[in-house]
């Protein structure tokens, strides 16, 4: 190649790499996914129904006394943290409008995040207590099992056309020693009718 | 042929490229204040022409916003220049011994400026949010969607289908071997808010008939597309799913919809589940990051960041690699062929957010750098030696 063919030659390089950005559909496969990571600057992007799930009114609620108030963050309307004995636990309290895809969904949802295998609808009927909140009769589930570490105690709870979501969540042994106190704030819950 | 040599190797030619390069910087250090770090880099500096628009909000901004000033794009100045230069070398200088050195200072220029534009067309950027104890085998690029259909029936693996959000045009019909149906599209909105029906019955009706969007009647406020640095445009989409026998149905996707807060929206076809989103798009490793603990100091009474890290827990089980590795400011784990910044953090500790980044030619720039400083070394020894044996 003579020297003063060497520019065109780079020239064409350079384009035919400007050419190989053209997007393709792809295809793979990864390891069955349970439990997902929260997407990076989650309160940006959710402007909407941010502002939908602010618009619930909190209910009257007693936390227990030793539960850390955190900040609860766009989405949901009530955080607190728990500590003793090196072990950490999380109480959160959610609502979002309709059933967000039934109770089903969320607690294999839940069991995903603690590492357990999704559930059917009869062994859901099966595992569910029932509790009364605020007059309504709703489902209470204790999720755990002695081959995790983080187990589960959460209810949900329809209200108006909408659904809370009370959870406890963190290592196994804390949750469980909490599970009255959490019963406790549970049985504290009083909606404001409007 | 020999008078557009000429004009290739004149030096008058790289001064100006390099008054217009100095200019695109100006210009476009000017538009980062509208357009933000991201959009500024592409349009100015990963781009063949690049338009300064006179700003609105200047003085006579009103009648002067359709003033323009048109420039030439980083990526045609650097072609022109990396041209320029060869040209030059070859024209003007002949190699010898003696300008050797001018010679690797050329070579290393020509580097830099190739790895420059390389980098702008092969570097992948994506986030990695760590939840405490959790871990991830996946970054997501919070500037691009995708929208994918996961095969799910598989016990143990999950066969997904990626469609860029670039295909997804409204009307079009997408199809690919490896699904038994189609898509079309029937709206795309690059950002967008979600609301309720129920609450907002002036809103356009909801055209989903499956899925989150009809059971919760869900309507779409189409939004302005944002460009800000700190703000990440929520693209949605009304997807509809042709088999054979007819429309399965009408689902509405939006990466509001993320799988960490509601459910996975699924469908059943000839026997099999799948699972429709429209996501963040996703870059899967063959390895995973846990975040053990999060350290994050400020300092004494303020809110300025002193010093925060992430102790993570790397795991690659085809290297039977199970280590503990500490990311902080400026030491990030090089790892495979990408590099995991400490870039951010959810507030309260439990989640730490790393910047990924894949350039697979970052060591180009390292290597240019050298062989310009050999080349200087070389050259002037050489003047000096020449110098000193004069003087004798």
């Amino acid at each position: 190649m003579t020297p003063s063919k060497l520019p065109i030659f780079g020239l064409c390089l350079l384009l035919v790499l400007c050419g190989c950005k053209q997007e393709t559909i792809t295809t793979y496969s990864i390891p069955k996914e349970e439990s997902k990571a929260t997407a990076p600057g989650t309160p940006q992007m959710m402007p909407g129904l941010a502002q939908q799930t602010s618009g619930f009114t909190t209910p009257n609620w007693q936390p227990a006394r030793h539960w850390e108030t955190q900040d609860p963050g766009p989405m949901r309307k009530g955080r607190w943290n728990i500590a003793r004995d090196n072990q950490k636990a999380e109480v959160t309290a959610a609502a979002f409008p309709g059933d967000v895809g039934g109770d089903l969904a969320n607690v294999n949802r839940w069991l995903g995040q603690i590492g357990l295998s999704s559930i059917d609808a009869p062994t859901l009927e099966k595992q569910s207590l029932w509790v009364a909140i605020d007059g309504k009769t709703c489902r209470l589930l204790i999720l755990y099992s002695d081959d995790t570490p983080q187990a589960i105690i959460a209810a949900i709870v329809p209200h108006q056309g909408s659904t809370w979501f009370f959870k406890l969540m963190g290592e196994t042994a804390l949750v469980l020693q909490e599970e009255a106190a959490f019963r406790a704030f549970l049985d504290s819950i009083h909606f404001d009718e409007a | 042929m020999k008078r557009l040599l000429k004009f290739f190797s004149s030096l008058r030619l790289t001064i100006v490229l390099l008054s217009f390069a100095l200019l695109v910087v100006f210009f476009g250090t000017l538009d980062q204040v509208h357009l933000g770090i991201y959009e500024a880099q592409k349009r100015y500096f990963e781009s063949w022409l690049a338009l300064w628009f006179y700003p609105a909000e200047w003085p006579g901004g009103n009648s002067l916003q359709t003033f323009f000033i048109p420039l030439p794009g980083g990526f045609l100045l650097g072609i022109l220049l990396i041209i320029n230069l060869i040209c030059a070398h070859f024209t003007h200088f002949r190699l010898s011994w003696q300008k050797i050195g001018i010679a690797c200072i050329h070579t290393g220029l020509l580097f830099l400026i190739v790895s420059g534009f390389l980098t702008g067309m092969l570097q992948e950027e994506s986030q990695m949010a760590l939840d405490k104890g959790q871990a991830v085998r996946f970054s997501q690029n919070m500037r691009q969607a995708e929208l994918v259909i996961i095969d799910k029936s598989d016990p143990y693996m999950d066969y997904v289908t990626s469609i860029p959000t670039s295909l997804l045009e409204e009307r079009k019909t997408v199809t690919d071997p490896n699904l038994p149906f189609s898509l079309t599209t029937l709206h795309y909105y690059p950002n967008a808010e979600l609301g309720l029906q129920a609450q907002n019955p002036e809103a356009v009706p909801t055209l989903a008939t499956a899925g989150a969007g009809a059971k919760m009647g869900l309507v779409v406020f189409p939004q302005p597309l944002s460009r800000q640095d700190n703000v990440v445009n929520a693209q949605t989409a009304y997807i509809t799913i042709n088999t054979d026998e007819g429309p399965l149905g009408t689902w509405l996707v939006s990466s509001i919809l993320d799988s960490d807060r509601f459910p996975p929206q699924q469908f059943d076809y000839q026997g099999k589940t799948y699972e429709i989103a429209l996501r963040f798009k996703r870059t899967y490793y063959p390895f995973s990051l846990s975040l053990i603990e999060f350290t994050h100091e400020r300092y004494p009474g303020t809110n300025v960041p002193k010093h925060f890290s992430s102790l993570v827990q790397l795991v690659n089980p085809e290297h039977s690699e199970d280590r503990q590795v500490l990311i902080y400011m400026n030491h990030p784990l090089r790892y495979s062929d990408y590099t995991f910044f400490q870039a951010s953090f959810v507030p309260g500790g439990n989640t730490s957010i790393l910047q990924v980044v894949k350039n697979p030619i970052r060591s180009l720039p390292y290597y240019a750098v050298l062989l310009v400083g050999l080349g200087l070394f070389f050259q002037f020894s050489t003047y000096l030696i020449l110098f000193l044996k004069k003087r004798e």
